[in-house]
């Protein structure tokens, strides 16, 4: 008899953790596969750890067992949970698998029907984790059909007549694109027996077995539908080459046996049926091509219906998307341009910086045109800035008082030296330049005394009065003008206000007398 | 490693064989034949024979000379084929206690399976004598027309025999395995086999390297023995009747005589046109008279008389053929009686095609069950049998009638499930009577076996109901198991006794094979030293006289010659005791006395 090689065994066999070794169950060592699953994808939160192997739970006795309401599993688990056995001992005690019992005792821990007693020393944590992210075909399930889905009806009715050999089940066994065994949940235990049988036929074997029900013969043989006879024979030896007991007959294949067996007994009678009745293959044939033919309508339905719904939703995305870049896009812009703009105000700072400090040094050398020059661009440059322009406006009066007093000087001399038109000249630029009352006043009296222009006289008396109101002097001056210029009315009024501030002004009854008798 | 063989056990010849090299080989017995004759007799010494010996001394120990037993295997004693055969074989047939035939042979009853063991005891010494080791396994084939309790004998012969029969297998089947292995053919054959007992027609599909059988059709009483047995009743004994009014089938050794002639006869007229038999002193009359038997016999004679026989197997062809629906590309020819001109001829009508001629017909069905053990027990080979059941299985209904669970030529290994329920109120078994045939009348059917569910409740009639699951797994072999769908528990069958052996029975046929092999073993051994020894005297005396010419003259010669005198004496008392420890120790001095002799004869020669 051909035995496994050792090292095929020695990959079977599970390999004994050291310093672990609980007495448990009658002194059996409790091992873990070097190849198991840690992690259990028992809840959906994220990882979290349920617990340590190690520990052993056991009843609360507060709780009543009989109020909760708990399926035979949990039950079984709960009388098995006696605060001695660890919890993995308890995955060997029972039936059910690792996965399983760990389920079933986190679900008690959470209803707090287990207490769970730490053990002291090494710990090992079940690592409780998410479930894995489902496949899309795990995620979209499409809805179970009834056996005969898509059938014309009068071939199902005489189908379903020859029972098993007609029957044909509402989805195809094998979904198309999923991948070989779909989701199909192996019994582990089965394929970890220590058996002669490759890992790829175990596969085969639990996925037909499980499925004898569930597929139509064509997809049992693996072949397209068809009614050559000579097809559905070469792949009957196919399978028979697989599936039948003598191919296993010397090997010892424990619990496969019995499942090889059961394959083939069922293949052999769907086959015969077949093979024996022409009238079968055809209607069992067109049957299937039909509902093959509404299953992949209902697929392209569904397909369609999730590509829609998924371009909808791509598209609000995508609007929202772009919306979002818009406002990006706008707020980088702003940014952008204010930044520039920032930069260039910088720039203009800085040289109004620059325009001040030239200006106040210019002003503290007595330069009051650069000063004035200099202060005036600083404020140009930075309009905010109030420094700048009180600065500039105390430039401004200075250089102004500068002006007019070298323009006044030029008139003096220009009078002193007769030239009376040149004088006059200067003097009005000067007054121009810094509004002084005595300059007025000088001007008008110049004009009196020359019998020039009368009026630019009068104006400038009165601008002189309006300066200084209460000066008496200004006053006479701009009577006299006023006399010279016969506006009596005016002059009157003057020569009063004269009176008003002193009354004892020769100068004003005398005009008054004078004004009276014109 | 171990080795397992290919018994053909036929009617009236055995052959073994067995895998050499990835190749079949077919063994021959210590007599230097292929096949062994499957005749067991009993000597006046009590001394069981088998094969050729048992045959060459069945004309003077007809009545304890049994041949053609599988023709009684599993058949039950009031069954028509055990009719016929009490009244034409010289051994007695008796009743078994479970309604099945036995054999008397001198004062002992022997069941069929035991005679049958006998035989497979004997192609299973000749494959150890050929390996030089034990074999345990074999794979033993059978005519495919078999039911249950005749394969069921089977197996329990190869168990009595010391041999665990991995696999029944069907012989038609095992010649087209011989046939296509090692070659890739695909192709629907027809296999005729016409042995010496039983005829079989099996439709085969051989395609990658998978035979799969379509239909199977047969006789399990129709067979060569049957064309001699025309010859005896409806040529000889009615002739020689007719002519000395003596009934010859009075007599034993003349009824033994009888068929030996007519076998002789019936193979020489397959090549020759005609022939006669000549049998003188056949009978003596109530005087010291003896009658001669003297009478030609031309083809055309024989085919006469035998044409009915073979439109008969022609009838089960064409309906076999119907069965398979398929169209024959080539037809096999298997069973010595195949030679016969006739049954080619008619084969050929048959068919429309000239039956193939590649295959021996005598060895080619051990050649299959060698391939098919073989392939058993190695994964090598790459061949794969699909056989069927050919009797369809049921269950005995209202009135008589046969409700059919699996169909004939079903594939098998194959299970069917029937639910049963109860006929009336707080019923709490059920009788299922199991039955395999084709007639729609259960009486005509053979009966397997009566299985009773008990302890089922108490409830209102149809209310309890019983899942019960027939199988036949690749043997062919039925088995019922029942679930009692209440409770889903295995429902407890109690099976009423089939014909055959009961299982305390089998156990002391055992044991006794047992010991019976350990006597046999010891005996030949006696007789291989006895033999030796006397071989070592015959030359030893051979050479004597010159030795004693030679040394005659010398004082250590005369020493010698007395020696010598004293061994060979004392070795021939030890042969004639049969002393085996005497003789092995006569054997070493006769040795040495041999090569002193020898020494001698080189110096002076």
């Amino acid at each position: 008899m051909q035995t496994l090689s050792d090292k095929r065994r020695g990959l079977l066999q599970p390999r004994p953790r050291t310093g672990k070794n609980d007495p448990g169950l009658g002194g059996r060592k409790i091992v873990r596969h070097p190849r198991c699953i840690w992690r259990y994808s028992l809840s959906e939160s994220t990882t979290q750890f349920l617990s340590a192997w190690e520990d052993r739970p056991r009843r609360n006795l507060d709780l009543d067992v009989t109020s909760m309401k708990i399926d035979s599993r949990a039950a079984f688990v709960l009388t098995r949970a006696d605060g001695l056995l660890t919890i993995a001992e308890l995955c060997m005690v029972t039936g059910f698998g690792e996965r399983e019992t760990l389920k079933v005792v986190q679900q008690l821990i959470e209803m707090e029907a287990l207490i769970v007693e730490e053990a002291e020393g090494e710990r090992r944590m079940i690592r409780v984790t998410a479930e894995r992210r489902p496949r899309i075909s795990e995620s979209q399930p499409v809805a179970v059909a009834a056996p005969f889905e898509g059938v014309d009806p009068a071939d199902a009715a005489w189908l379903q007549r020859k029972g098993v050999a007609g029957f044909i089940p509402g989805t195809p066994g094998r979904l198309a694109g999923a991948t070989k065994y779909g989701n199909f949940a192996f019994d582990t235990q089965a394929l970890r027996e220590d058996v002669e049988v490759t890992v790829e036929f175990r596969k085969d074997t639990l996925f037909l077995e499980a499925h004898l029900g569930k597929l139509d013969h064509f997809e049992l043989f693996e072949l397209e539908p068809t009614v050559d006879r000579k097809e559905l024979r070469r792949a009957y030896f196919a399978f028979s080459k697989r599936f039948h007991p003598d191919t296993v007959f010397r090997r010892n294949v424990g619990s496969f046996g019995k499942r090889i067996e059961t394959i083939f007994k069922h293949g052999t009678e769907v086959y015969e049926a077949l093979v024996g009745d022409g009238d079968l293959r055809e209607v069992y044939c067109r049957a299937v091509k039909a509902r093959n033919r509404r299953w992949r309508e209902k697929l392209e339905a569904q397909r369609a219906n999730r590509e829609e719904a998924r371009r909808t939703e791509l598209k609000k995305k995508a609007a929202g998307r772009k919306e979002a870049l818009r406002a990006r896009l706008a707020r980088n812009s702003d940014r952008r341009t204010r930044q520039v703009q920032n930069s260039q105000m910088e720039r203009r700072l800085g040289r109004a910086q620059r325009f001040y400090d030239e200006g106040i040094a210019h002003y503290e050398n007595e330069s009051w045109t650069s000063a004035f020059n200099s202060l005036q661009l600083a404020v140009t440059y930075d309009p905010k800035n109030s420094d700048y322009r009180a600065a500039f406006e105390i430039a401004d009066e200075k250089l102004r008082e500068v002006k007019a007093e070298q323009r006044w000087k030029r008139g003096y001399i220009q009078e002193s030296l007769g030239n009376i038109k040149e004088a006059l000249e200067a003097y009005i630029a000067a007054a121009d330049a810094w509004p002084r009352s005595d300059y007025y006043a000088h001007i008008a009296e110049l004009f009196l005394k020359y019998d020039e222009d009368l009026r630019q006289a009068a104006d400038l008396a009165q601008k002189a009065v309006d300066a200084e109101p209460e000066n008496v002097d200004y006053l006479q001056l701009l009577g006299r003008v006023y006399m010279r210029a016969k506006l009596k009315a005016k002059a009157v009024a003057v020569y009063e206000q004269i009176k008003k501030l002193e009354p004892k002004n020769a100068d004003a009854k005398k005009a008054l007398k004078a004004l009276k008798r014109m | 490693m171990e080795r397992i063989i290919g018994i053909d056990l036929g009617t009236t010849n055995s052959c073994v064989a067995i895998m050499e090299g990835g190749v079949p080989v077919v063994l021959s017995n210590k007599g230097g034949y292929k096949t062994t004759p499957s005749v067991v007799a009993v000597s006046e010494n009590g001394k069981r024979l088998v094969g050729h010996i048992a045959k060459r001394q069945a004309v003077t120990n007809a009545t304890n000379t049994v041949y053609a037993a599988k023709r009684l295997m599993g058949r039950r004693w009031g069954s028509p084929s055990v009719r016929t055969m009490l009244e034409t074989t010289p051994f007695t047939i008796v009743e078994g206690p479970n309604q099945d035939a036995r054999v008397k042979l001198r004062d002992r009853v022997y069941s069929i399976p035991e005679i049958s063991s006998i035989i497979l005891q004997e192609m299973r010494l000749i494959a150890e004598e050929y390996t030089g080791e034990k074999i345990e396994k074999a794979v033993v084939t059978v005519p495919a027309y078999f039911n249950d309790a005749q394969r069921q004998a089977t197996k329990d012969a190869g168990r009595i025999a010391g041999l665990d029969v991995l696999r029944i297998i069907n012989e038609p089947t095992a010649a087209a395995l011989a046939y296509g292995f090692g070659k890739n053919i695909d192709r629907t054959i027809a296999v005729y086999d016409l042995g010496g007992g039983t005829f079989d027609i099996s439709i085969l599909r051989i395609a990658d390297g998978v035979f799969e059988v379509l239909a199977t059709g047969g006789d399990t009483f129709l067979g060569g023995e049957d064309f001699d047995g025309r010859i005896i009743m409806d040529l000889l004994v009615l002739e020689f009747a007719r002519a000395h009014q003596i009934d010859l089938r009075r007599d034993a050794m003349a009824l033994q005589r009888l068929r030996d002639a007519a076998e002789k006869a019936k193979c020489e007229l397959s090549s020759a046109r005609e022939t006669e038999i000549n049998l003188p002193f056949i009978i003596s009359t109530g005087g010291s008279e003896a009658l001669h038997l003297q009478q030609p016999l031309s083809r055309e004679k024989l085919e006469e008389l035998t044409i009915d026989l073979v439109e008969r197997t022609i009838k089960i062809c064409r309906k076999t053929v119907e069965d398979a629906g398929e169209e024959i590309d080539d037809v096999l020819l298997v069973g010595g009686m195949t030679r016969m001109p006739l049954v080619q001829q008619k084969v050929k009508e048959c068919f429309g095609i000239e039956p193939l001629r590649g295959v021996h017909p005598d060895e080619v069905v051990a050649l299959g069950a060698g391939i098919q053990a073989a392939a058993l027990l190695e994964d090598t080979q790459g061949v794969l049998l699909l056989d069927v059941t050919p009797h369809s299985l049921g269950i005995m209904i209202h009135g008589g009638l046969f409700s059919v669970l699996i169909p004939q030529n079903t594939t098998v290994p194959t299970a069917k499930s029937h639910i049963f329920t109860t006929v009336k109120e707080n019923q709490t078994q059920v009788k299922i009577i199991v039955m395999q045939g084709q007639s729609e009348r259960a009486a005509e059917n053979e009966l397997l076996g009566e299985f009773i569910l008990t302890g089922l409740r108490p409830a209102p009639k149809g209310a309890v109901e019983v899942e019960v699951t027939f199988d036949i797994n690749a043997d062919g072999i039925v088995s019922v198991q029942a679930k009692n769908l209440d409770n889903g528990q295995q429902q407890a069958i109690t099976v009423t006794a089939t014909s055959g052996l009961s299982d305390e029975e089998m156990q002391t046929m055992i044991q006794e094979n047992q010991d019976y092999l350990v006597d046999v073993r010891s005996a030949e051994e006696v007789e291989k030293t006895k033999l030796e020894a006397q071989r070592a005297l015959m030359e030893i005396e051979r050479v004597f006289p010159s030795v004693r010419d030679q040394l005659g003259g010398f004082d250590f010669g005369q020493d010698a010659i007395k020696k010598a005198e004293g061994v060979i004496s004392r070795a021939k008392s030890a042969i004639e005791a049969g002393d085996m420890s005497a003789i092995k120790s006569s054997n070493e001095a006769l040795g040495r006395t041999l090569n002193m002799f020898k020494g001698v004869l080189q110096r002076i020669g």
